[in-house]
């Protein structure tokens, strides 16, 4: 995976969506008012904010979450419509984001190597026997390299 | 476990398949596995290693447990365990343990009860460690400076110099603990100062208080000072303990003004129940009662359960199970919402009805029983007042000691009045006595006493007539035509004939009737009312219409019957007081503080209870911080609060547990107009709220994991004590937290240090020596309902699970009275009998005397206020109001009779200006109220709108709130689906007085959200569920200048819900005349006593958030960045966009079964 570029998560990179007007500020800046939540810088590792801690999110982690999506479902023998229509659907949020982030032709891509990966065709049947794909050696030795 | 090499596995390549499948069996694994179409056959056997199943095997590993008791105002209080790892609650479950819950007698609670707890309970610690924490105190830093400038008395300029009026966009300091409640005490003594004596007085008529508010202080400042322990019944130490720092507001007084505890006044206890609006407030009309709720595992008795505006699947869920049970057990289920509403999927019929005309159905089905003759006449004559004779001249009920000479008070001192209800001899000549009836049986009338019902009733040998009419001569020579309550009625109800009832609500003739026709032959029934009647201006008279039906057929104080009301843990009666226990509740929030008891071991029945403050409704506050007072043409000026709920001037706030800003009707109004004459605002809580956005001090508590005093509560659903706190393997506080009790206590001591009186701190003493379980005994002691109890018994688990125990009540289920219907005891009422009449002088001039249907003074499409009669017995007083004025509390007062047929030819200016669509604001799923707007789940579950990627930064939050509106409605103003929308109501007063386009806090008042097509809401009906958390100043500047638009205040971490706006932009306190009577006669709350007029919670001003009228107006697309339409709403599977297939789908047309 090449290095993903490191981008503002929200603003420009979705489709369609437009610069938003710069409002005039209803009041004047608050100083730097120590206190709660919102002031304290994130720490990643709190211990004690166990929800709501900003992790550095970048495209990548959207294609992460993507592959790792497409992997399951591949695995899981679903077809390349159903699995692209799932991405396509505003109903699955993080997928669609993603389809939207990268088009659906770097999702296609994804799916495609994931087939090759897994050894799975397109309507989602197994192009070759499970064993050899998938069992096991001692750890970090693959059984079976070539058959 | 065997493992597959790969050595192994290339010899057996290498092999035959008889050697394959003998290395397979001894691998346990089949030789058929390799032509199953499966990537690995068994896993766990071929895999070489299983270490990293350690994972998830440790998921749930914990290395111990406690329970607490999640206790929001929901009225459950569900004992919840906490497993805990690494000093960390990781995750909590309901403890199964009510089946083992005893009393002192040996009853156990059924297994039935479970399972408790819900989706809120499951997530209560990503609350308690999530990042909207109040971890610390903070302080204003305008109001400081104000303090350190030594609180010179506030003029308009120093108002503005101290930010008083821009509380919105000043700074909020840390400052450390003994900072916070120094100045905290130091400003309280300060305020309580400025406001004492006649300079006091001065100051305050100068700021254009009105003369009854400033009578009302008796020249005490301290009574300028506001506290409210949110809904205290959720810790009764800690948030009721709230009050008993207000009462320790008299040493103050006594201090400042010099006076004895005779004349020292504590600060204003400001209510709970009523100023959410979710009392039924017609209960103690009726029943003399504040309301009336019955356990919940009495549901199963029912046979006919009603649901009138009432949510019993989404707001009950921890408890909803008995409701599903009725179905199980054979009975039928009735829901009446004028939506096609969750409870409404689960009913054998659904009526729908036109918002806010409940009572003119149920008089209508009340004229049917009566018609068709389908009622219970003995319980009518032996348990209702519709046997009572009323004079027509004046609408007064006769008294005996009108009519016969020589006539002697009939109650006996040793009946139950006196002996077990706690009525005073001067109560008993104030209600004038005793009452009249025509009894059969001697052909003439005879004096009853509200002793006389039941079979007390049938023992004096009367049989009383109820339809009698007639001419009576009375003692004083005067001839005076009278008759029956029932007769009056029968007249009465000519106006609310099948025909009109139908017109009037919009709901089918057919399921009215068969209502009825229910009503009278299926028992028990019961009927359950929620906010979605309670929350509307003339709630009081839809309580009391929908009791009637029930009063008719004796569906009242039996197992399955009943009328209960359902919104929030409100019942400190539950500790209730009495003469064999003591002081009850109000030991605790009451005692003297002039003559605190020291002694550890004294009894709680030997604590002296003095109250020194006094109640007051927020609602006053909220209504501009004025009582009612209307100048009339007839009249002049006209004061309609009366004199015992009369509020004082609002100068200091300190409230805990509750988000009053955000809960506050006409919110934007208090920050803008109101608030700015507050000299403190003070709050406690452990998130940061937008009532700490706009404090000049927040105090960071505890929540219920984090206790580290004991904790008591109980509820008004379930008979469950609960105590917790203090728990063995417990986690600490967080970050900075304290708790409530506490806070209390400190600062008293901190006020003591600077008066230099100790008596401060001795009236928290226990608290203050780590003590708190002496006051928690105490409270055990005093209420009969736990008198026997010790303490260290139920902590020791000698009930069950430790902390728990069963309350002492009568029956298991708990079922309001029960005592009256069966051992003839008179209900709380002025007659002793239901009351379906009311002739209160304040009833008779409102024009309320009968059950009538009004139309609410804004949200109708008819004249507003409209009393719909024609019954020449009810007169009532307009005031000289024209019918076209518009004032909201012109409209408020005024009282105009017209018959239904004139009624529908008349128009509210309002509804003629385009202000057409009724809004409906109840409680939502995922909430209690507004609490958990903190949660991200909330927000994710909540909405149609969630996303937790924030693909369209104009969202607030990983979700947002929406406005349920009808497809062909929203077409019909032009909104698609999805799109933002304004939502505004009437422009004279909202969002707030004095708005102006240009004005940018405007731009944060005006409620902009979602539009979301739902048609199961009817055209000209929209909903937004309360309680979200609203736009703020901070909130809206985060909003519109952070990169990714979130609504995440600047400077406190405050996360809002909403863009812009509230969905209290659109509401306003709105001073309901009836709510606020001197001369309602009913029981004290938690004593046994009765009372006249005010009490908090019990008769008062009940809010009315539901009564407003809407406008919808197109604001952006809902298409991600503001473009196009929202994607969801073109995949043809939404609501008002179904494509072909979809529509199929839900004719029942798709799948094998379906039409091809």
């Amino acid at each position: 995976m090449s290095a993903p570029s490191r981008r503002p998560r929200y603003l420009p990179v979705l489709e369609g969506s437009e610069p938003r007007p710069s409002p005039e500020p209803l009041a004047p800046p608050l100083g730097d008012a120590p206190g709660t939540g919102g002031s304290k810088p994130a720490e990643p590792d709190d211990p004690l904010a166990l929800v709501g801690v900003p992790v550095p999110v970048d495209e990548a982690t959207f294609d992460e979450m993507a592959d790792v999506f497409i992997d399951e479902f591949v695995r899981d023998g679903w077809p390349d419509d159903r699995l692209v229509a799932a991405f396509r659907s505003p109903f699955y949020a993080g997928l669609h984001v993603v389809w939207r982030l990268r088009g659906e032709a770097w999702v296609r891509a994804r799916i495609a190597a994931a087939r090759d990966r897994w050894h799975r065709s397109s309507d989602g049947s197994l192009t070759r026997s499970p064993i050899t794909a998938t069992a096991p050696g001692p750890r970090g030795t693959p059984l079976v390299e070539e058959i | 476990m065997p493992r597959l090499t790969r050595r192994e596995f290339l010899a057996l390549a290498a092999g035959g398949t008889a050697t394959l499948a003998i290395a397979l069996a001894a691998t346990r694994r089949s030789p058929l596995a390799l032509l199953e179409p499966v990537d690995v056959a068994d896993p766990l056997a071929a895999y070489p290693t299983r270490d990293w199943e350690a994972v998830y095997r440790d998921q749930y590993r914990y290395d111990s447990s406690y329970t607490f008791v999640c206790s929001p105002n929901d009225t459950h209080a569900c004992r919840l365990r906490a497993f805990v790892r690494n000093g960390v609650v990781m995750r909590t479950e309901q403890n199964y343990d009510v089946a083992r819950y005893a009393d002192l007698y040996g009853n156990t609670a059924t297994a039935a009860w479970h399972p408790r707890g819900c989706a809120k309970g499951y997530q209560v610690h990503r609350r308690v460690y999530g990042p909207f924490r109040l971890k610390y105190p903070l302080i204003r830093a305008g109001w400081r400076q104000w303090a350190d400038d030594g609180f010179p008395p506030l003029t308009p300029e120093l108002r503005t110099k101290y930010r008083f009026d821009a509380r919105g966009s000043d700074e909020l300091v840390r400052v450390s603990w003994d900072e916070a409640r120094r100045y905290l005490a130091r400003g309280l003594i300060a305020i309580a100062r400025t406001y004492s004596g006649p300079e006091g007085r001065a100051r305050l008529e100068a700021q254009g208080y009105p003369p009854e508010m400033l009578d009302a202080m008796g020249g005490a400042g301290t009574r300028t000072l506001k506290f409210r322990g949110g809904m205290g019944l959720l810790g009764v130490l800690g948030k009721y303990g709230m009050y008993r720092f207000a009462n320790m507001m008299a040493l103050l007084d006594a201090d400042i003004r010099g006076v004895g505890p005779e004349e020292a006044k504590g600060g204003r206890l400001w209510s709970n129940y009523t100023w959410h609006g979710d009392q039924a407030p017609g209960m103690p009309f009726v029943t003399g009662l504040q309301g009336a709720d019955v356990d919940f595992n009495d549901l199963r008795f029912s046979k006919l359960t009603i649901q009138v505006g009432k949510n019993l699947v989404e707001n009950k869920m921890a408890e909803s199970h008995f409701f599903i049970e009725v179905m199980e057990r054979g009975g039928k289920i009735v829901t009446i919402t004028p939506e096609y509403s969750p409870p409404a999927t689960k009913a054998d019929y659904w009526i729908p009805i036109r918002p806010a005309t409940d009572a003119a159905l149920f008089l209508g089905i009340t004229r049917i029983l009566i018609d068709r003759g389908w009622y219970d006449a003995d319980f009518v004559r032996r348990f209702t007042d519709l046997p009572l004779l009323i004079r027509t001249d004046t609408g007064r009920r006769i008294r005996a000691a009108e009519l016969f000479p020589d006539y002697q008070p009939g109650l006996s001192p040793d009946g139950p009045s006196f002996a077990k209800q706690g009525l005073t001899p001067e109560q008993y000549e104030r209600l004038g006595g005793d009452f009249v009836v025509w009894d059969e049986a001697r052909g003439g009338p005879a004096a009853i006493t509200r002793d006389d019902v039941g079979d007390r009733l049938t023992a004096k040998g009367i049989r009383p007539t109820l339809d009698w009419r007639g001419r009576l001569r009375l003692v004083d020579g005067t001839e005076v035509e009278a008759l029956t309550t029932w007769t009056a009625y029968r007249d009465h109800l000519a106006d609310y004939d099948l025909e009109t009832v139908v017109e009037i609500t919009g709901s089918p003739r057919e399921l009215v009737e068969r209502l009825a026709h229910d009503i009278a032959t299926i028992r028990p029934a019961a009927a359950h009312i929620g906010e979605g009647v309670n929350h509307w201006f003339h709630a009081t008279l839809a309580n009391r219409a929908i009791h009637l039906p029930f009063m008719l057929t004796g569906n009242i104080g039996r197992p399955g019957a009943g009328v209960y009301t359902w919104a929030g843990n409100y019942k400190s009666a539950v500790f209730q007081g009495h003469p064999e226990s003591g002081p009850g509740f109000k030991g605790w929030i009451a005692e003297d503080p002039f003559e605190p008891n020291l002694d550890p071991n004294a009894s709680g029945s030997e604590i002296r209870a003095h109250l020194y403050g006094y109640g007051e409704e927020p609602a006053y506050w909220n209504h501009g911080d004025r009582p009612l007072i209307v100048e009339t043409p007839k009249y002049g000026r006209k004061v309609f609060t009366g004199r015992t709920h009369m509020p004082t001037p609002t100068k200091a706030l300190w409230f805990t547990n509750v988000n009053l800003l955000n809960n506050a009707k006409h919110h934007y109004e208090m920050i803008k107009n109101v608030d700015p004459l507050v000299d403190l605002i003070a709050t406690t809580d452990i998130e940061v709220t937008s009532s700490v956005e706009y404090a000049d001090i927040a105090l960071p508590a505890t929540s219920w994991l984090e206790s580290g005093r004991y904790e008591v509560t109980a509820s008004c659903s379930n008979p469950f004590l609960q105590i917790w706190g203090r728990a063995k393997d417990g986690i600490e506080p967080l970050y900075e937290a304290r708790d409530d009790v506490a806070i209390l206590a400190e600062v008293a001591k901190a006020m003591g240090d600077e008066l230099g009186d100790r008596r401060f701190e001795d009236y928290w003493r226990f608290v203050l020596d780590g003590r708190e379980d002496v006051y928690l005994q105490r409270l055990l002691d005093a209420s009969i309902t736990t008198t026997g109890y010790r303490l260290s018994d139920i902590l020791a688990g000698r009930y069950g699970e430790p902390g728990a125990a069963l309350m002492l009540f009568r029956t298991y289920p708990r079922i309001p009275f029960y005592e009256q219907v069966h051992e003839s005891l008179p209900f709380f009422t002025d007659t002793g009998r239901l009351n379906s009449y009311c002739d209160i002088p304040e009833a008779l001039e409102y024009g309320e005397n009968f059950v009538v249907h009004r139309e609410g003074p804004e949200a109708t499409p008819y004249l507003p206020n409209v009393i719909v009669s024609s019954n020449p017995l009810i007169r009532p007083e307009d005031y000289g109001i024209p019918e076209d004025a518009m004032g909201w509390d012109e409209r408020t007062v005024r009282n105009i009779k017209k018959p239904w047929s004139a009624v529908k030819r008349t128009t509210n200016p309002l509804w003629a200006a385009g202000y057409r669509l009724y809004c409906l604001t109840p409680k939502t799923r995922h909430r209690v109220h507004s609490s958990w707007s903190t949660s991200d789940w909330t927000l994710l579950w909540d909405s149609n709108f969630a996303d937790p990627y924030r693909a369209d930064p104009r969202t607030p939050w990983v979700g947002e709130h929406q406005l349920h509106i009808h497809p062909e409605t929203a077409r019909e103003l032009g909104i698609e689906d999805g799109d933002y929308v304004y939502v505004d109501a009437n422009p004279a007063d909202r969002p707030y007085v004095g708005w102006r386009p240009d004005d940018p806090f405007y731009r944060v008042a005006r409620l902009m959200l979602r539009a979301k097509y739902n048609p199961a809401y009817p055209k000209g009906v929209v909903m937004m569920k309360h309680g979200p958390f609203q736009a703020t100043e901070r909130s809206v500047r985060a909003h519109e200048t952070r990169p990714d638009g979130r609504a995440l205040s600047e400077g406190t971490g405050y996360q809002a819900n909403l863009r812009y706006g509230s969905q209290q932009s659109v509401t306003r306190d709105w001073s309901m005349p009836m709510h606020q009577t001197d001369n309602l006669f009913h029981k004290a709350k938690d004593a046994t006593a009765f009372i006249f007029g005010y009490e908090n919670d019990n008769h008062a001003l009940n809010t009315v958030p539901k009564e407003t009228l809407v406008k919808v107006i197109r604001a952006e697309p809902g298409g991600l960045g503001g473009r196009g339409r929202w994607a969801q709403a073109t995949t043809g599977l939404t609501p008002g966009d179904e494509n072909e297939v979809m529509r199929r789908y839900l004719a029942g047309e798709l799948g094998p079964r379906g039409r091809r």
